[in-house]
């Protein structure tokens, strides 16, 4: 019974959650702590903060919520009820905008529309950026060498065209190392 | 592109993309940059229409790639690749890994701007296409217009209006200028 109510919980959250995963935390967060009682708020935090960091999605922490909640059982229903509804839904799309792209008026739509997706894309970098460089101490200083760091980091991407992956890592290492000497 | 090649991209970037956000820029390395596998223009539509079905963008981004370039098949076995192992991952962080510990938060933390360097980058990409329209380059004027709601979008997003009426009040002025000009 757990496990169906914690798909319902997911599905009904990822059907409302346009713009990734900031439009939503807000809704799961009072379903899964204030209306159910599942967890803590603290709780619900951690899982928040482990999903901000694996591979893959963002939403990877819906499952592991399912998981902190009801085990294994809990894991597929988060699993199943975070992602069915929105793969339903692009497949849907994805077959009626191929078939009506070529009317003109629907590519207008499509690129009127761009300029929205980028100023959202822009605001979830700023949030990342401030939730990411937050510090009580040397905020300045950590800012300009992260500022440094990352246009190092692109100067050698344009330049190398190494793999994202491995810049990534990089960038990861070298800078947790010199904040953990600078401290 | 070869089913093959769909289903290691999609495994790179669900199992070794650390770090949040912005893991977009992997498929439009790998489709767009790196490969003539798409256009630009092609990837921008599906990254439009990612965004504006709910859900996560990543998944929605795949999902309409993958329909497209290799079927459903393909695309949902692609699905699982790209979904699966951060979600074992985060349980394996979650029984095994103390997030009180500052040295791994930091390490954390440190992933997650690198993946800020390129979403950044990913961004300036997108943003480049602003300046074509149908079969022609855009003009100034409605460059100008574009670039500014892109920036009202983004202001209204980070003060806090609610994403639905970021959208009802944006769709119809972004349409608006598209025919008007």
């Amino acid at each position: 019974m757990i496990d169906l109510q914690i798909f319902l919980v997911f599905f009904k959250v990822s059907l409302m959650s346009i713009g990734g995963v900031f439009g939503m935390m807000p809704e799961l967060e009072r379903q899964i702590v204030f209306e159910h009682h599942w967890m803590s708020s603290e709780q619900f935090l951690q899982a928040y903060v482990i999903g901000q960091f694996v591979p893959g999605p963002t939403m990877a922490f819906c499952p592991v919520i399912g998981y902190m909640v009801n085990g294994w059982t809990g894991f597929i229903s988060g699993f199943l009820g975070i992602y069915t509804g929105p793969t339903i839904l692009v497949v849907l799309a994805q077959r009626g905008y191929t078939k009506f792209k070529d009317i003109q008026w629907v590519k207008k739509i499509e690129l009127s529309i761009r300029p929205l997706v980028i100023g959202l894309l822009v605001a979830s970098t700023i949030r990342l950026w401030v939730v990411q460089t937050y510090f009580q101490e040397h905020q300045l200083l950590i800012s300009v060498f992260t500022v440094g760091l990352m246009s190092i980091t692109l100067a050698v991407y344009q330049k190398t065209r190494w793999d994202i992956l491995i810049l990534l890592l990089g960038f990861g290492i070298i800078w947790a190392s010199a904040l953990v000497l600078f401290q | 592109m070869s089913p093959r090649d769909w289903l290691k991209l999609n495994w790179k970037v669900g199992a070794l993309s650390f770090g949040g956000g912005g893991r977009a820029i992997y498929f439009h390395d790998a489709l767009v940059q790196n490969s003539a596998e798409l256009s630009d223009d092609e990837f921008q539509e599906g990254n439009t229409i990612s965004q504006l079905v709910p859900g996560p963008n990543l998944v929605n981004l795949s999902t309409y790639l993958g329909m497209q370039l290799v079927g459903w098949r393909f695309m949902l076995v692609g699905f699982f690749l790209l979904c699966i192992p951060g979600a074992v991952i985060g349980i394996a962080f979650y029984e095994l890994i103390d997030l009180n510990n500052p040295t791994m938060m930091l390490l954390f933390k440190g992933f997650s701007l690198g993946s800020v360097t390129f979403f950044l980058l990913f961004i300036y990409r997108l943003a480049k296409g602003l300046r074509s329209d149908i079969g022609r380059a855009v003009t100034a004027s409605k460059l100008a217009v574009r670039i500014l709601l892109a920036v009202l979008v983004a202001a209204a997003s980070l003060y806090g209006f609610p994403l639905f009426w970021v959208l009802v009040v944006g769709i119809p002025v972004g349409v608006l200028v598209e025919f008007q000009t």
